[in-house]
């Protein structure tokens, strides 16, 4: 037998216990997203049956629309307007005053955020909606974007921009060719970022969505479902988010891994 | 006013430093032209300054005859190859020199023509379809050579061209650089801090120092008559000897007269002699000093003697050539005697 390094296996056991505390109670989320009987104390068997409930309750489905195209906007507008600051701030003379100005919107409590939203939307009299979220969510997403592009940038060689003007192509070709192409991946990852971050963020899409079923996200739809206690439904809906985001954190992991090589 | 590319009173400055200073140069068509130097010269800033990615603060560009000053770099005639390379890490070799043709609007055929040939002219030809990641140090520097020259620049810069690679590659692309060079015609303007590199390349040098051209000559020149310490010093190896000028003849204290050229002013001065024209012997016959060796290193062919000359703060360098009758029996104490022609000295006055 081979001799076992008692460090070793104390740090393995110690993993293995925060993976249990981090995913089991997700585990028993989705275990009993299949359960037949909908009660979260007994197993009487497998079922699919709250995933066809969902399907065709019209609420959740609306309210799953809103959040995609929340999302999407968010995210594009983010993706757009971040990676351009974070070219910018590369640029530009550092500044630990800009740095911490650009990444405030992601320390800043969630709360604060949609309070001081809410306010400045009640100050320029803008009526609430979809759109008014989409731009909250593209508040913080900004920040996270730069973050995350800024990475890529800094082992960006900045002389294949001057290579490439050498070689006789304008400003506008060079982005276009050469300096969006080689950060690209850190341009998808940062999108990607923003996608899920948008996509579940519940506090700030409260504050700023108005009245109505035509400007309720997913979370909130969620919330207003749990205000009448865990429904297996719930579960459901749950799973799909943990699958959908799992999904999005490994496909962003990996294009950063290929950034990197 | 001849030269294809001339420089006139190129001054540019960073903040409260001169990085180049009244910088006035000419370089002819189809020379390969060295702008050599110590890192701080101002040696890259000028390179920036023809390439167009500083704007000199005092000065004009001229390239055949237009001024270029005001142009912006992607509309030079002038391709930079840059010292880290800069190639396209997302594009293939080919990609990466049919670049710079595709800017011009050129396309299919021709444009397939003319990056396959000078990818062939760079020996990159098997490499075409690689990524730079997929390629060693030296073939990534052949990359971007193709990638400058294939738009057939007036004048070629090159940014310590040579600096990234091993000695023996070195060796071997300097003369590859020299062979494109002369296969091409294009004038080249490499900017060093290799002398030696400088020396083997170029048909003429400017040796810059805190931004100021010290002397534009040829190698030969540029090693035989240096015009000032910074210059003996900074090219090969050389002897100096501190001492003055008096009555036409060269004094160096505690020494007496040494053999040097006629014709320079009384006053402070210095001779430098190279190490190769130091005639070292045994016997006393005819000799300017007598000095004890302090040690011999072998070169491979030739050996390095170093003599403690009494009076002489630092030992006087002797280079013996292969064959010469005391390399192979030197030892450390031996008393020897140092002598060298006139007119191979030279007096510096600074």
């Amino acid at each position: 037998m081979i001799a076992r390094d008692p460090i070793r296996l104390w740090l393995n056991t110690h993993l293995g216990l925060v993976y249990i505390f981090l995913y089991v109670p997700i585990l028993v989320l989705i275990a009993l997203s299949f359960n037949k009987s909908g009660m979260p104390t007994a197993w009487t068997g497998f079922s699919t049956e709250w995933y066809g409930k969902l399907i065709a309750n019209p609420k959740i489905l609306s309210a799953a629309g809103n959040s995609l195209i929340v999302a999407v906007a968010s995210t594009i507008i983010s993706t757009i307007i971040g990676t351009l600051l974070a070219m910018g701030l590369e640029e530009g003379k550092p500044s630990p005053w800009l740095d911490a100005l650009v990444a405030a919107p992601m320390i800043i409590p969630d709360i604060v955020l949609a309070i001081a939203l809410l306010s400045f939307y009640t100050l320029l009299n803008m009526s609430l909606g979809l759109y008014s979220i989409v731009l909250s969510h593209a508040v913080f997403n900004i920040a996270f974007v730069a973050m995350v592009v800024r990475t890529r940038l800094k082992n960006f060689d900045k002389s294949i921009v001057e290579a490439s003007i050498d070689l006789g192509a304008s400003e506008l070709t060079t982005f276009r060719r050469v300096t969006l192409p080689v950060i690209a991946p850190g341009v998808i990852a940062a999108a990607l970022l923003a996608f899920t971050l948008s996509i579940d963020e519940f506090i700030i899409a409260y504050f700023t969505a108005g009245a109505g079923q035509g400007s309720t996200t997913f979370p909130m739809q969620i919330y207003a479902m749990i205000r009448f206690g865990v429904t297996p439904e719930i579960n459901a809906i749950a799973t799909i988010v943990v699958g959908f985001s799992f999904f999005l954190v490994l496909l962003s992991q990996r294009l950063n891994r290929e950034a990197v090589a | 006013m001849s030269a294809l590319l001339q420089i006139d009173g190129i001054t540019k400055r960073f903040g409260p430093i001169t990085a180049v200073d009244r910088i006035s140069l000419g370089v002819k068509d189809g020379e390969f032209f060295a702008i050599l130097g110590p890192s701080g010269c101002g040696k890259t800033t000028l390179l920036r300054v023809i390439a167009g990615f500083e704007t000199p603060d005092e000065g004009h560009v001229h390239l055949a005859g237009a001024d270029i000053t005001e142009l912006k770099a992607n509309r030079r005639p002038v391709n930079l190859m840059f010292q880290s390379y800069a190639l396209f890490p997302h594009m293939t070799t080919f990609g990466n020199v049919a670049y710079g043709l595709e800017m011009e609007g050129m396309g299919g055929v021709d444009l397939k023509a003319r990056v396959t040939e000078t990818l062939a002219m760079v020996r990159m030809s098997d490499f075409a379809t690689r990524k730079p990641n997929q390629l060693s140090g030296g073939q990534r520097q052949r990359v971007a050579l193709a990638r400058a020259l294939v738009k057939r620049p007036k004048v070629l810069l090159l940014d310590e061209p040579l600096g990234a690679l091993d000695r023996k590659l070195r060796e071997q692309m300097q003369i590859e650089l020299k062979r494109l060079q002369q296969d091409t015609g294009i004038a080249f303007v490499v900017v060093t801090h290799d002398q030696e590199e400088a020396l083997t390349l170029a048909d003429r040098i400017a040796l810059l120092d805190r931004g100021r051209i010290v002397q534009l000559a040829t190698p030969r020149e540029l090693y035989d008559k240096p015009v000032n310490r910074f210059a003996a010093d900074f090219i090969g190896l050389m002897n100096f000897i501190d001492g003055a000028i008096e009555r036409s003849g060269f004094e160096a204290p505690g020494l007496g007269r040494l053999p040097a050229p006629n014709g320079v002013a009384d006053g402070p001065a210095a001779l430098a002699i190279r190490p190769e024209r130091v005639r070292l012997t045994e016997s006393a016959e005819g000799s300017a000093i007598q000095g004890q060796v302090e040690g011999a290193a072998f070169l491979g062919q030739d050996v390095m003697a170093h003599v403690a000359v009494p009076n002489l703060a630092r030992p006087v360098v002797a280079r013996l050539a292969a064959g010469h009758p005391l390399s192979a029996k030197l030892a450390r104490g031996q008393q020897v005697w140092l002598n060298w022609q006139a007119d191979q000295a030279v007096i510096l006055k600074d």
